[in-house]
């Protein structure tokens, strides 16, 4: 597997060049890159071996450090970095190399991985892929959502593959037993609304076909984007009616990152 | 060994105080309650969280309520808009033609007949469950201007006209059942919502008169006549105000004049652009409470969603404010019968063969025939021969040219039929020669584009690089000049972008300095063909430094119409500037393509050439209007390069509204011209029945059709009279000559008009009067003709500028040969009213009312006249009442809000009226003669608020609920009260009596008592409302004193039960009870977990023991605490194994195998809460823990221990349980897994085995119980 990074402004060719040199080097031998988030002026990365790299705004690297565990997501609270294991352990990691654990939970032993990890309005989720939703506000005390078992019947079976997060939303991503995607929106993680995946092409109204893989939000634009098989990425603004569609890489888009008007993704 | 415990009730049952036989039945569910007041019930239900996911299009599902999630937007224009979904056996729904074609049969019962069948296939696709059965069709928007880019979805440009097809429409959908609606149409885009570019940011100015008579006209029409349903608010803003934050326009207007009842939805995005488009309001919240105060009830977006309750917590909404959005959304979905028993509801047997069926094609083409316009027909040259119809008896040969001419334009919002069901003309034709055995040869020579030449581009920004690579961006919307009619929008979007681009228009930037300079990079959009631009210095004439072919056929992302910009770059030819330049990026449309020899070879070489030609979706659309009303691409070029190849050239259009005509309408090589509207699937069909002349073309056109675009006042000026300069809008005010006027169409036959009458000649806004007249078909064919009324009124002062005239009449009538028919149209004179400025209501102007009566707009054959006389006494019309709130408790009261309109549009103080107030359940709520109203008594009651004015009586009702207080208000055992606030679970211990008394704290609740049979035991005291079936159950557990065991005896005590014993892996010995794990588990998964080794703990208790188990649980594996009502209600603390990890990421590398703890509930089944510590790093040796539960009511505490001294939290849970028993578990338990497929396709993977772990044992070395 090898890993690339690419910058989807083409504005700075020299800086483009250094991201194909300096980035591509980086990362060609390392594990999958499972999240990007923005971090200050730059963003932040993290792999899946437990690596994560902080960039600047045009993907310079900064700084790296490697962590214990694994990572299936991370989350940028107030300048820190929290990255939640596969297992569900929640280590909150600081630029300079100082690494605390904030809770050593682990998700029950039934072959459930944690997939994300995402923060909103004081509340920081955890999402597994078989749609358990930990919330909590301190590490401490934990409370669960089981999302396929709470709307067994209402809404089909979804094994998930992303969590993403604003001030006031989170959205779930994950893909039906059918093979559809499906993307749900909550604001309290409780009740959970499923969003449409449609969006216009030349005056045809399509479906999104292409699977899930990671999501991010883009507040300048306040919209979540998928990250998707095939290199595409799924753009859901505020209004449901403006999806829209990119193809962006001939491979698979695992990982995208969205930074006052930047956006840098990695394709597996 | 096994002990079985058995506890019957039934015996007991029924001689103590029974339970009610049978549950009640909740309002909302229940069928003999009105649907607003189930609605109301069913919003009363709802948690704050659930009403916030609601208020959205995408509305959440609710399980706990039957609440299905639903999707309140969908589309069905001309068709539902959905394609093919084979996994539930859907075709691709029919295409029917769309709306400004419809517009132009001039007959709304076949647009209810075609309205009709898309509600079928709507209904179809419902029970399929993958559609909703609410349609945000039909736009009923009059054309003000042909501009505009969704012209093509009108029904046409006079509102009357609009509003008599849109009728048509909303009836068809609706059906015709009294109680439910069939599919729920959507009137939008209220209003005024009729140019595209600066929809988001704009206002539609005006006075109140263009408002009523033009704008809302339709509206009032199909709300007062139709019982509409619903409306959309559109994103614009009139006079200022965004319609969707406006009281006036939705709450005063729409439902207290007009009286819809209803929900409103607004536009996708339009609450959003209150603040981020108009500016309107600052905040989100304050977005929110605009459009939910002014009567928005759902957000097409994510607003309200996201804000709603932070709203609710800055007071900026009431709870009330949601609800009443709620009940009037839930209302409407009840109307469809969404929570009705199937048997009720008449409209649901249609199977999935509905959607495209052979009748759905049969009327697909049936409406495809009666849409076309006959716009030219005359003779060709050299002979006696009209063009049309083509005798084909007469030629061998036919060239079919154009763009169009093997081509299926459906237009937008239809519905998406598979290929197969496409006919193009091409292929109609063809086969419609074939299947007359005739011998003409039939050439396709498609040539010509459709390439759209307006909007050609949406700029962005620009960034100029240097030799030394240092670079300057710049903002594309901040230029210091522009051509005409630039504008600077976003969109959808966020991004301010350079828009209206045409072809020649440019934009100017000051003091750019371009010194050593070599690389311009443009931010911009192609939204459908693109273009080109140049960068100029110092002029749009100016020195060219670089161009960009920015332009689809180049390459180039087209980003559509709600795209953001792509960077495209070119080099800068350095002319050595030493100091700040002028630059200007002019923009100009690609050249047109030159006309294919072969395509003006087949016009030379056949008896008639036909040229297809028209518009498509990237001509105009949505968020796209044309800047332009030529056709589009070289199409011109082509019509008149064929007309110098052939004589007998036939021109066919099918566009979405008006395009210039006049460079080649009276070309003399072009006898005929035809125009249709999008005429959906069978377009191709339907076109040789009407060339060859099976069908006589009947169609009018539905708008005015300028001679140039330059005749028409800016798209932005919503006015329609003229005044300083410009003129005036529509048949109503545009004096200038035409190419087509309002209502024209000819026909291969002839109509003459005699014998005009009025039935009255004096009228009063009361009357009703038929206008007659004869027509008779005079020419050689069957054929339709639509008699049009137009009303003027030559005696209104000149100062009041009264339209030239306005349709108020018409009828579609067939008329064969040789016949005359008498065709009687009968107008309401209370429709023929102006809106009087000064006072603000309905007016009549006295005086002579003049109905021109005729074939268009200009082609008039006769008059008659009425002289409108008398006072004008306006009756009571509409009445509103509601009391602000949906949910009291008792106790509470809340003031009815009555409000009164007349006839003319005004209301009426109540103080001028009689008004009594009847409350249809006086206990649940009585209401007094100033209408307060107060809650007494739990339950739902509807309000009748009747008003009388001048002799008429009009009502409305409005519905609460009163919600019950099922808290109990005693609750007491063997005389001592066991009342705590809040509980829902009581523990008793002792064997004392169990009888429990109890009592609600309203004699209208019913208490049921089932008391516990036996102690151990449980009572069980259910508080219910008869009326509404609100219930609230508690549980009084009896228990006994539990008993601690240390496993000394080689046998289990008396005091244990072994729920499915397996004595093989249950060992007590040295002190140690070992279980074997079995395969299963007692999870949501499997109820088959064996050896729970259990014990009666109905009270209050803490549980404790010592575990070791022989290795590392691994999977599943998991052995420990339990307590345990029955395999579906209990609360499990065990010690199981850790995670398994995907490929390559397995932990067990960097962190001891320690497995982990895991407090799991399950109510009903159902996985309630799971909660898990890792215990990698805390310190586990020799796979030992000691597990604590202390139970405290409903609420479990888990505690966990290395070494039995220092105890941990691992968490809490909260459930209810009855005739509990606590004890140990061990099993391998099973994995709960589901495999889905790998990203990227395959099937998914076959459900796998249970895990096949190794059998594992746990030794506990006590258990320890202490009651409470």
């Amino acid at each position: 597997m090898s890993v690339r990074l690419i910058n989807n402004l083409k504005l700075f060719p020299a800086v483009l060049l250094m991201w194909w040199g300096t980035v591509f080097s980086l990362f060609a031998a390392t594990p999958q890159v499972v999240d990007i988030k923005p971090y200050n002026d730059g963003f932040v990365m993290a792999c899946g071996n437990g690596m994560i790299y902080w960039t600047d705004i045009d993907g310079v690297h900064l700084d790296s450090l490697k962590i214990k565990t694994g990572i299936a997501g991370i989350e940028v609270v107030e300048g820190s970095v929290l990255a939640v294991s596969p297992d569900c352990k929640v280590m909150k990691v600081e630029r300079n190399g100082r690494t605390s654990r904030l809770c050593r939970r682990q998700i029950n032993g039934k072959s459930d991985n944690v997939v994300g990890i995402a923060c909103s309005g004081g509340m920081t989720y955890i999402l597994t892929e078989y749609g358990i939703i930990y919330n909590t506000t301190d590490f401490k005390l934990f409370k669960s959502f089981n999302f396929n078992s709470a709307y067994a019947g209402y809404y089909d079976w979804i094994r998930f593959s992303a969590i993403c997060a604003s001030d006031n939303s989170i959205f779930i991503a994950g893909t039906y037993d059918n093979g559809m995607p499906a993307v749900f929106t909550s604001t309290a993680g409780n009740i959970w609304s499923e969003r449409t995946l449609t969006y216009t092409d030349r005056g045809e109204t399509l479906s999104l076909e292409q699977q899930p893989l990671s999501m991010a939000y883009d507040s300048r634009m306040d919209r979540f984007v998928l990250a998707c098989t095939d290199g595409y990425l799924f753009y859901m603004p505020g209004c449901s009616h403006c999806n829209s569609m990119e193809h962006k890489a001939m491979l698979d888009i695992v990982a995208v990152g969205f930074n006052d008007g930047r956006c840098i993704w990695a394709v597996e | 060994m096994r002990k079985s415990l058995l506890i019957v009730f039934a015996a007991i049952l029924g001689s103590v105080n029974p339970m009610a036989a049978q549950e009640s039945v909740p309002v909302y569910k229940n069928t003999n309650y009105s649907f607003r007041e189930r609605a109301v019930d069913l919003v009363s239900r709802l948690t704050l969280e659930e009403k916030q996911a609601l208020l959205g299009n995408n509305m959440a599902a609710v399980p706990r309520l039957g609440i299905k999630q639903y999707n309140v937007w969908s589309e069905a224009l001309h068709g539902v808009l959905s394609g093919a979904n084979a996994s539930v056996g859907l075709q691709g729904p029919t295409s029917f033609p769309g709306s400004v074609a419809l517009g132009s049969t001039w007959d709304p019962e076949l647009l209810e007949l075609e309205a009709s069948v898309i509600a079928d296939e709507a209904r179809a696709i419902f029970q399929t469950g993958t559609k909703g059965l609410t349609f945000w069709s039909p736009v009923v928007e009059p054309i003000r201007d042909p501009r505009w880019g969704r012209t093509g979805e009108s029904y046409g440009e006079d509102p009357f006209l609009a509003a008599v097809m849109s009728s048509g429409f909303v009836r068809g959908m609706m059906g015709s059942d009294p109680n439910y609606i069939k599919a729920v149409p959507c009137a939008k885009h209220y209003f005024a919502n009729n140019s595209e570019f600066d929809r988001h940011v704009g206002s539609s100015n005006m006075d109140s008169r263009d408002m009523r008579e033009f704008y809302l006209y339709p509206y009032k029409e199909l709300i007062e006549k139709d019982n509409l349903p619903s409306i959309m608010s559109s994103y614009n803003a009139v006079n200022h105000v965004p319609t969707s934050a406006s009281v006036l326009y939705l709450d005063s207007i729409a439902r207290r004049t007009y009286g819809m009842k209803g929900y409103v939805t607004g536009d996708c995005a339009a609450i959003e652009d209150i603040y981020t488009g108009h500016y309107y309001v600052e905040t989100a919240e304050e977005a929110t409470a605009a459009g939910l105060k002014a009567g928005v009830d759902s957000d097409c977006g994510s607003v309200y969603q996201r804000y709603a309750l932070s709203a609710l917590e800055k007071g900026l909404i009431t709870e009330a404010d949601m609800d009443r959005a709620l009940v009037n959304m839930f209302t409407v979905r009840m109307r469809t019968g969404e929570f009705d028993p199937l048997m009720k509801v008449p409209y649901t047997n249609f199977p999935p063969s509905t959607v495209n069926s052979e009748r759905s094609q049969a009327i697909a083409l049936e409406v495809a025939t009666r849409t076309p316009v006959l716009l030219k027909n005359d003779k060709v040259v050299g002979t006696e021969a009209k063009a049309l119809p083509i005798r084909l008896d007469g030629i061998k040969s036919i060239a079919l040219i154009g763009p169009q001419a093997d081509r299926v334009e459906l237009g937008p919002y239809s519905g998406r039929p598979e290929q197969s069901s496409r006919t193009t003309p091409y292929a109609g034709i063809s086969k419609y020669i074939a299947d007359k055995g005739l011998d003409i040869e039939v050439t396709l020579a498609s040539g010509g584009s459709t390439k759209s030449k307006s909007n050609l581009l949406y700029v962005a920004w620009f960034e100029l690089e240097k030799s030394d690579g240092a670079t300057s961006r710049h903002d594309a919307t901040q230029y210091s000049s522009s051509s005409q009619g630039i504008t600077v929008g976003s969109g959808m979007g966020t991004e301010e972008q350079v828009r209206s681009i045409d072809d020649g228009s440019w934009t100017a930037y000051e003091n750019i300095d371009l010194i050593n300079v070599e690389k311009i990079t443009i931010g911009a959009n192609i939204p459908t063909e693109g273009g080109i631009i140049e960068v100029h210095v110092g002029s749009p004439e100016g020195n060219l430094i670089s161009t960009i072919e920015a332009t689809r056929a180049s390459g180039k992302r087209v980003g559509g119409v709600y795209g953001a910009s792509t960077p495209m770059e070119a080099k800068v030819n350095k002319l050595g500037y030493n100091g700040p330049q002028t630059l200007y990026l002019v923009y100009k449309a690609p050249e047109d393509d030159e006309i294919p020899d072969d395509v003006l070879a087949a016009a030379r070489k056949s008896d008639v050439a036909i040229v297809f030609v028209g518009t498509d979706e990237n001509t105009a659309t949505e968020e796209a209007d044309r800047l332009t009303l030529n056709l589009p691409g070289n199409q011109v070029k082509l019509i008149q390069a064929v007309a110098k190849e052939n004589k007998n050239t036939v021109v066919v259009m099918q566009t979405l509204g008006c395009v210039e005509v006049e460079d080649f309408k009276n070309l003399e090589n072009i006898p005929g011209i035809l125009w249709t509207g999008y005429n959906g699937q069978a377009q191709g069909a339907a076109i040789p029945m009407v060339l060859f002349g099976d069908v006589t073309p009947g169609g009018k056109l539905n708008a005015t059709w300028y001679k140039s675009v330059k005749d028409l006042p800016p798209i932005t000026d919503y006015t329609l009279r003229a005044g300083n300069g410009k003129p005036g809008r529509t048949l109503w005010y545009f004096t200038k000559p035409v190419s087509y006027e309002f209502g024209y169409g000819l026909s291969y036959t002839t109509f003459e008009y005699s014998d005009f009458t009025i039935s009255k000649s004096s009228i009063t806004p009361d009357d009703k009067i038929t206008i007659s007249v004869n027509v008779k078909n005079t020419g050689d064919f069957d054929g339709d003709e639509v008699v049009q009324i137009y009303m003027t009124t030559p005696d209104s002062p000149a100062s009041l500028q009264r339209p030239i005239k306005r349709l108020k009449g018409f009828k579609r009538v067939t008329i064969p040969r040789g016949q005359t028919r008498r065709v009687e149209i009968e107008i309401d004179c209370a429709d023929l009213w102006f809106w009087d400025l000064q006072n603000d209501r309905i007016t009549y102007d006295s005086g002579r009312y003049v109905f021109e009566i005729g074939s268009s707009s200009q082609d008039i054959r006769g008059r008659v006249t009425a002289n409108m006389n008398g006072r004008f006494t306006p009756q009571l019309k509409t009445v509103v009442a509601d009391c602000r709130v949906s949910v009291l408790e008792i106790g509470q009261t809340a003031q009815t809000v009555t409000t009164a309109c007349l006839t003319d549009d005004s209301f009426i103080g109540l103080d001028k009226a009689a008004v009594k107030y009847v409350s249809s359940n006086t206990a649940v709520a009585t209401v007094d003669a100033s209408g307060k109203l107060t809650a007494v008594g739990p339950g739902i009651a509807s309000v009748t608020v009747n008003v009388t004015y001048n002799g008429k009586t009009v009502s409305d009702t409005y519905s609460i609920k009163v919600n019950a207080d099922l808290s109990l208000a005693t609750l007491s055992n063997a005389g001592k009260s066991l009342l705590k606030a809040g509980r829902k679970q009581y523990s008793v211990l002792g064997k004392m009596s169990s009888q429990v008394s109890a009592t609600a704290r309203s004699q209208q609740l019913k208490v049921d008592v089932e008391q516990a049979p036996t102690v151990p035991g449980t009572a069980v005291v259910k508080v219910s409302e008869p009326v509404t079936g609100d219930a609230q159950t508690y549980y009084v557990n009896f228990g006994i004193k539990g008993v601690s065991d240390e496993f000394k005896n080689n046998t289990l005590g008396r005091h244990w039960d072994v729920i499915r014993p397996n004595d093989d892996n249950l060992l007590v010995a040295d002190g140690v009870l070992e279980i074997t794990a079995a395969a299963g588990d007692i999870t949501a998964a499997a109820d088959n977990g064996a050896n729970l080794v259990l014990q009666s703990a109905n009270s209050d208790w803490t549980i404790e023991t010592k575990l070791q188990t022989s290795a590392l649980p691994t999977g599943a594996q998991n052995a420990g605490l339990v307590a345990y009502q029955d395999d579906s209600h209990f609360v499990k603390f065990v010690y199981t194994g850790a995670a398994m990890r995907r490929g390559g990421m397995q932990q067990g590398a960097a962190a001891p195998a320690a497995g982990s703890l895991q407090l799991y509930v399950e109510e009903n089944g159902a996985s309630k809460s799971t909660l898990s510590v890792n215990l990698a790093e805390a310190g586990v040796k020799d796979n030992i823990v000691y597990l604590k539960l202390e139970k405290d009511g409903s609420v479990y505490t888990a505690l966990y221990s290395v070494n039995g001294k220092n105890w941990i939290q691992a968490g809490q849970a909260d459930v209810a349980l009855k005739d509990i028993q606590a004890g140990l578990i061990c099993c391998q338990g099973v994995q709960n897994m589901r495999m889905g497929m790998r990203p990227g396709g395959g099937a998914p993977a076959a459900a796998p085995a249970q895990q096949q772990a190794a059998p594992f044992k746990a030794c506990f070395d006590w258990f320890r119980i202490k009651n409470r």
